[in-house]
């Protein structure tokens, strides 16, 4: 590098501000004695100044389409609590285990749960995916009762929202027996291939595991996910089904 | 905003406040939308950038542990989010002329201060058209410090935060940007050495 080199870096770096005092000095007397650093302090310094004049006004209804947005998709912000990074790491090495997972659960009714674990795997190319609204219970008279009961695989973009919405999980035990689970998300991960999750609500918190072995917890999302779920059933009804 | 007023609303947001979070688009959307703007290089993508990078801070908000200031964690989202939006579709920004003709964004036309008289007015436009024509000729990597530089205003600092790089980096990567943007203008036949400078003593920070 040679010594204007050096200097032109550093005209750089005193423009910003971001120059040593004891630099500035040496460099300031360098500007009185080289045309050429000369010149080019001039031309950052104008281009600076050329680029601060650039302006931009974002379109004026952008705020409330985001807001708009962010109501549509329900996505509710759960209020970080405490030290879980752990679960996430936990759940990322369960989530790469999943890739392997070919698969669409299917909950014949919640009495067939046992164990808790889906009912039943399929490969997708079966084409056993059951009804995307309600499901057809055989069950019925238990799972109905809500009348939300939902535990066909949720349609995309509805199962991405759902699980958008489990943040912060900690590692958890499986729900009690008698839970019934709330919904099935399905995911196509990179690979193309179907990662199911099953969730149940209990309480405030929200259980579920994407292997049936391992199962999580994410506090306070009962409210948001059972939101999603009314709103889709809302809209299934709506299509008249 | 001061890290105390940042962490307050942050907590805000976090704890379900639904008129905190159209606080910090107030207080942010603007510059967001500027970075993706000067990134993306049209008004219809940036728009698009910005409603993404927010919603991605909305989700992310939980896990915001302000490690960095609140600007510079949404900066850092933005300039994510405008560079998978570059790659994936294998894009340059498609800024041009056209940027400044749209009706959507008459600003752009509009900022000349009108003191100047009307030779000068005229020429600082042609050099604004002309550093929008060269930062959308720039290398993503140049286009992108310059303009956390230059519009807004981070120091080597948060850059180095935002961009995951040394200072040191960012001070050589800032130098080459620059040289690189002042060869286009004089290629571009605006050579931003010949009016308006400062003096030799401007710029300099306290």
């Amino acid at each position: 590098m040679t010594a204007c080199e050096r200097y032109e870096q550093q005209i750089s770096a005193l423009l910003d501000g971001e120059l040593p005092e004891e630099e500035q000095t040496a460099l300031r007397a360098h500007l009185q004695t080289c045309a050429s650093c000369a010149a080019t302090y001039r031309m950052f310094s104008n281009l600076s100044a050329a680029m601060q004049d650039l302006t931009a006004e974002p379109p004026a209804d952008l705020t409330d389409r985001i807001l708009a947005q962010i109501e549509k998709e329900k996505i509710v912000p759960i209020e970080a609590a405490g030290p879980k990074k752990r679960g996430w790491k936990t759940f990322a090495a369960t989530a790469a285990c999943l890739a392997v997972i070919v698969g669409v659960a299917v909950f014949a009714g919640p009495n067939r749960l046992g164990s808790n674990v889906p009912a039943r795997i399929t490969p997708p190319h079966q084409e056993n995916v059951p009804d995307r609204t309600l499901p057809e219970s055989e069950g019925a008279d238990s799972s109905d009762q809500s009348g939300t009961g939902a535990v066909a695989p949720l349609p995309e973009p509805e199962s991405q929202q759902v699980l958008a919405l489990l943040t912060e999980p900690v590692e958890a035990e499986p729900p009690a027996e008698e839970a019934e689970p709330a919904c099935v998300a399905v995911e196509r991960n990179d690979a193309g291939e179907d990662e199911v999750t099953t969730l149940w609500i209990d309480g405030e918190d929200v259980v579920y595991t994407a292997d049936g072995e391992h199962f999580f917890r994410a506090e306070n999302a009962a409210d948001s996910v059972q939101l999603l779920l009314d709103q889709t059933a809302d809209q299934s009804a709506e299509n008249g089904n | 905003m001061t890290r105390e007023e940042e962490s307050a609303l942050v907590r805000r947001i976090q704890s379900g406040d639904g008129d905190a979070f159209a606080e910090l688009m107030g207080a942010y959307q603007k510059q967001v939308y500027h970075l993706a703007l000067r990134t993306v290089g049209n008004p219809e993508d940036a728009a698009d950038m910005t409603q993404e990078a927010f919603l991605r801070a909305y989700r992310a908000m939980p896990n915001f542990r302000g490690d960095s200031k609140l600007s510079v964690w949404l900066y850092r989202l933005t300039t994510n989010v405008c560079i998978d939006f570059l790659r994936s579709r294998g894009r340059k920004p498609t800024v041009s002329l056209t940027v400044e003709s749209e009706s959507e964004e008459p600003q752009e036309l509009d900022v000349a201060d009108e003191r100047f008289d009307p030779e000068e007015t005229f020429q600082r436009k042609e050099l604004r058209r002309s550093v929008q024509r060269g930062l959308a000729a720039l290398p993503e990597e140049y286009r992108m410090i310059l303009v956390l530089r230059e519009i807004n205003g981070l120091s080597y600092a948060e850059i180095g935060q935002t961009l995951h790089l040394e200072e040191g980096t960012v001070k050589s990567r800032l130098f080459r940007a620059r040289k690189k943007l002042c060869e286009f203008l004089q290629r571009d036949g605006n050579l931003p050495d010949t009016f308006a400078s400062k003096d030799v003593n401007g710029g300099v920070k306290s």
